[in-house]
């Protein structure tokens, strides 16, 4: 390897030759850390384009009018791109309405969740009472029931209650969350204890001390879990497909898929409306992601 | 006052009371009646009709087509667990020392984490699409991959796989930043190459964090439903019949509801005992 | 190499490793040969186990002691190898300076030739290079400028890990999902290093140690303590050229530390091996080095043995920096009065001694201001006897320095006592603890003359060094 070069006997070689080796050293040196450096950005883009091509390709797709769609050549980027596919999907069907649905249920889901779990989190980590320990580990444990094992009771008790193709019923059942439980705990197992202790002695309220003290302060659990609780909730597909039926009611997820069918005018019309809803949960995350890995991994993840 | 103290002892349990009531009445609760459902034989409406105690379970263990959906499950799973940190790795590893433009990089690494299995599907069907799709003409096949059971559930699973990248990518991402920099200086100066470094050092320093990962996406490739629905329905011919989709097919179109209950029960207890086990692995394996 | 050793008086031995056998080894058997044959009596070869190799050795039994002869033959034995014992290193770094991207200089014209076998300190104030230096010595850091010469191989660009060298990190930098064996063993093992001589190896490294009952452990259940040692035993086993350690003992508390001075101060001459090591406790080097060198911001100020620099600083800095508590700075005006030259404070003049008086002259001192340089420990009360019992040139009324005590420290076997003179000037003396002193007192201090330092005020450089 050419790092190894030594250069032996002092005394015999004179400091002119031993500069000019030490400089194409050097120079040398300086290639082998500019190669490694662009091999390194050329694998991440190699990796990276590997990893975004089916957006790039939706995308591409989105804005390809659908004849340029059936061709058997290579077709990777629209060569008349247009916005009719938009235009089109969102006369087709009521995209509107479903993006407004979604964004109320998401939204006020978020915001339930942040309340219900940072009032519990709260009780659990600055309140003594009996049975702290027990509750707590119930909570875990429902970490642990996976969703098929309620979906089909939650449906027929909804259903009994008549709450099918309504807000309540896509927002009710998601109003709190253990993983959202736990997420503010390590942010509060954290968070000096003094605090809460000199506003207690000043007097202050329990509630008080939340809302004007520790929410405050803890502005990046709230960031972290606000982003990854939409874009959850964004995302939903089961519950909205099992409990919604009517229009008015579907969400972004179900009423994109009235759009899946395969003759070539819906492909491209598909695909756009597809692109249209990955945009809103692909923003939050872009905006919010450095919220959401401190916030997710402040309480260092370690297994 | 008596009551004033009352209210000071139930003050705690009320912060917690928002949370257990929708945990009571969406979680508890149907958990429970989903096992009483599993015993009985139901009418359209889902109420239990027929005591019909094991009845449903043993219904099941005798069905080849619940044997069919556990080997599927199986084996998807292992596609996707293999799959996802794989490339979950790949990226973070690639992601781990700071080169100009790195923040785009780690974004689009991580970028999978915020897209609906649904969402994911439908752009996958086209990319798959025998004729037009981006998969054969990049790939120079002919190949119709969704409606050949050959191949419907590795396309399925390589979809889920992509989707768990973009979590992978940020678990072994912090990861990889708890493990402390000397440690590698010092191996330069005691002798290792990159190669060493990477398998002596970098994964065992990766292994509390691989385990709690491994655990995370079996849970969640346990629960995928929504790529099974829009891609294949469970076919072409049941091979892509996920357990979760054969509760809901069960339930929802055959309005059988005790056997898709008992469907779930089992589903739940798979997980469970996986759970325990690598808890168990982890004592043995992980080392720190 | 070959190895040319003198073994009790009249025994030579010439041996090899394996990749040295060859041209070199012969022409020194004969060279040898040719030059001892009068007094040889006996030649034998023999063969010897060594690592795990085996090495042809030839032995001259002379009829005389060879102590002579080594002598007398110097030039002769320098080509071809050195006295006794395993190959260390000469390192000369030359001109070496470090700058980084902005600019800044972290080492500028490093200059020094480590001897073989020595303890050489590098001390100095936080950011002064030390630790940047000894980085680039072991291949972590790159050389901006200059050379760094190994055995008379030029070492710039070579990477760390064929520099064989070995580093002790101040976090210790032990493999955390490792046991205490495989972190010695890991630098062993990837080098391919037979099982067999790694686990000798290691139990002899933890046996010195006295790690033996922790090598089953991993670094989190270790104490600090413990883990120091284990950092040590992993870079004793792989036997370096050059042992590098970066402030070994920052992260132990002081007791600790002390104790740890002396085992580190043992392994020096158990392993009779060049350490490069890094501090920035003065205590710490001048007890532990054999040389010391003491750099501030980046350049080297004084390189000298630990009493040297205490006994003769070149400037104030190295003043300053070595002794605790630290030494006395006055500024005071210089003035010749009937052929004495007198060092004027406030209110008291202190009278130079003979040779003093005349380097200050001689350097163009007289009349000007220079800085005066006590110790603490060179300041006397009238009641305790003075140390060297030297008057100054006038007898009586000889120099003190006049002081309002404004704080005592009791330290248990001295007192330290902290005061004020003048308007600004400010003195700290160490007392014996019978000292009765208390703050708010006015003192005479005495000052022993000959010790006392005279500094440049713009240079800062010793006026009287020499």
């Amino acid at each position: 390897m050419e790092q190894t070069m030594t250069i032996k006997g002092r005394k015999r070689v004179s400091r002119e030759e031993i500069i000019k080796v030490q400089e194409k050293a050097n120079r040398k040196a300086m290639t082998v850390r500019r190669v490694r450096t662009g091999a390194l950005i050329a694998a991440n883009v190699l990796v990276s384009l590997f990893v975004l091509l089916p957006l790039l390709y939706a995308v591409s797709v989105a804005f390809m009018p659908p004849g340029e769609l059936f061709t058997t050549e290579m077709n990777l980027v629209p060569r008349q791109p247009t916005w009719d596919n938009f235009r089109q999907a969102l006369v087709k069907i009521p995209l509107v309405r479903f993006v407004c649905n979604s964004f109320i249920t998401a939204g006020l889901i978020t915001a339930g969740q942040i309340i219900s779990c940072s009032l519990a989190a709260f009780s659990f980590s600055f309140l003594e009472f009996k049975g702290k320990n027990a509750l707590f580990m119930l909570v875990m444990a429902t970490m642990m029931i996976p969703g098929e094992a309620t979906i089909i009771s939650n449906y027929l008790t909804v259903s009994r209650w008549n709450w099918l193709d309504s807000y309540q019923v896509l927002i009710v059942p998601y109003l709190t969350s253990a993983m959202g439980i736990f997420l503010f705990r390590q942010f509060y197992k954290s968070f000096p204890i003094s605090l809460y202790e000199s506003a207690k002695i000043d007097g202050c309220g329990n509630l008080r001390f939340i809302f004007r003290i520790l929410l405050p302060l803890t502005k990046s659990a709230i960031g972290a879990m606000a982003v990854y609780t939409f874009i959850n909730a964004w995302n939903m597909y089961m519950w909205p497909l099992l409990v919604t039926g009517s229009n008015e009611m579907r969400t972004v997820q179900i009423g994109i898929s009235m759009l899946n069918s395969v003759d070539a005018q819906s492909i491209t019309l598909m695909i756009a409306g597809v692109v249209m809803i990955i945009l809103p949960s692909i923003s939050i995350f872009i905006l919010g992601q450095k919220q959401l890995i401190r916030g997710m991994f402040s309480g260092a993840v370690k297994g | 006052m008596k009551s004033d103290s009352l209210l000071k002892k139930a003050g705690p349990y009320g912060y917690i009371l928002p949370a257990l009531l929708v945990f009571a009445v969406f979680l508890f609760y149907p958990f429970f009646k989903t096992i009483y459902l599993s015993l009985y034989k139901t009418n359209k409406m889902g109420q239990a009709k027929l005591f019909v105690g094991l009845g449903n379970y043993m219904e099941l263990f005798q069905s080849e087509s619940f044997y069919n959906s556990l080997a599927v499950t199986l084996l998807f799973v292992a596609i996707v667990a293999a799959g996802s940190m794989a490339l979950g790795l790949l990226a973070a590893v690639l992601c781990n020392k700071a080169f100009p433009g790195i923040r785009i990089f780690s974004t689009a690494y991580a970028l999978p984490m915020a897209i609906a299995s649904s969402s994911a599907a439908m752009i996958f069907k086209i990319m798959l699409h025998p004729s037009i799709g981006i998969v054969n003409k990049l790939l120079g096949l002919d190949i119709n991959w969704i409606n050949d059971p050959k191949y419907a559930l590795i396309c399925v699973a390589l979809l889920t796989a992509w989707l768990n990248s973009g979590i992978n990518f940020l678990y072994f991402s912090a990861g990889l930043s708890n493990i402390d920099e000397t440690i590698y200086e010092r191996a330069s100066v005691d002798g290792a190459n990159g190669i060493q470094k990477f398998f002596r050092l970098t994964l065992p320093g990766l292994s509390p964090i691989m385990f709690y990962t491994i655990v995370v996406n079996i849970i969640q490739a346990f629960q995928s439903f929504g790529q099974v629905k829009i891609l294949t329905q469970g076919g072409p011919g049941e091979s892509t019949n996920l357990i979760v989709y054969s509760i809901y097919r069960d339930a929802f179109f055959n309005y059988r509801f005790g056997s898709a209950a008992a469907q779930s029960v089992i589903l739940f207890a798979i997980i469970m005992v996986m759970t325990l086990m690598m808890f168990k692995a982890e004592k043995k394996g992980v080392s720190y | 190499m070959p190895q040319f050793s003198f073994h009790g008086s009249n025994f030579i031995t010439i041996s090899a490793n394996k990749r040295g056998f060859c041209k070199a080894v012969t022409s020194c058997i004969a060279e040898s040969f040719l030059r001892f044959w009068p007094s040889i009596q006996a030649v034998s070869i023999a063969a010897y186990g060594k690592d795990q190799e085996t090495l042809p050795v030839f032995t001259f039994i002379l009829r005389e002691p060879a102590f002579g002869f080594y002598l007398d033959n110097l030039e002769f034995i320098s080509r071809f190898g050195r006295e006794k014992g395993t190959e260390m290193a000469d390192i000369s770094l030359v001109n070496v300076c470090k700058t980084y991207k902005g600019g800044q200089n972290a080492v500028k014209d490093f200059n020094l030739d480590i001897r073989d076998r020595e303890l050489i300190i590098f001390v100095g104030p936080s950011g002064c290079g030390k630790s940047t230096t000894l980085r680039m010595i072991a291949g972590l850091e790159d050389i901006s400028s200059g050379e760094l010469w190994m055995d008379d191989c030029l070492m710039n660009m070579v990477e760390p890990k064929n520099r064989n060298l070995s580093m002790v990190f101040q976090n210790y930098a032990l493999y955390p999902h490792m046991t205490v064996y495989e972190n010695m063993a890991f630098g062993l093992r990837v080098r391919r290093t037979a099982p067999g001589e790694i686990d000798a190896r290691v139990r002899e490294a933890a046996r010195i140690l006295e790690i033996s009952h922790l090598l089953d452990r991993r670094p989190a259940a270790l104490s600090g303590g413990q883990k120091q040692r284990v950092a040590i035993g992993s870079v004793i086993v792989r036997k370096p050229k050059a042992y590098l350690m970066d402030k070994p003992l920052s992260n132990l508390d002081a007791k600790l530390r002390a104790q740890m001075r002396v085992e580190i101060a043992k392994l020096h001459k158990q392993l009779n091996a060049t350490i490069i090591y890094v501090t920035h406790d003065q205590v710490e080097a001048m007890t532990l080095g054999t040389r010391i060198v003491v750099m501030n911001q980046g350049m080297i100020q004084q390189v000298a043995p630990p009493a040297e620099l205490y006994r003769n600083p070149v400037n104030k800095f190295v003043a300053g920096f070595i002794g605790s508590p630290t030494m006395n700075f006055l500024d005071v005006d210089v003035l010749e009065e009937d052929g004495t030259v007198w060092l004027l404070g406030q209110g008291w003049r202190l009278p130079l001694e003979g040779y003093q008086a005349r380097k200050l002259k001689e350097k163009g001192f007289a009349g000007k201001r220079v800085t005066l340089g006590i110790r603490p420990e060179d300041l006397h009360q009238e009641e305790c006897s003075r140390k060297n019992g030297s008057d100054g040139l006038n007898g009586n009324d000889s120099g003190w320095v006049g002081v309002y005590i404004s704080v005592r420290e009791m330290l248990g076997s001295e007192v330290l006592l902290h005061g004020n003179t003048g308007d600004t000037g400010r003195l700290s003396a160490r007392m014996p603890a019978s000292c009765r002193v208390k703050p708010g007192e006015f003192l005479r201090l005495y000052v022993d003359m000959p010790q006392i330092k005279l500094f440049d005020i713009q240079s800062e450089e010793n006026i009287l060094f020499d």
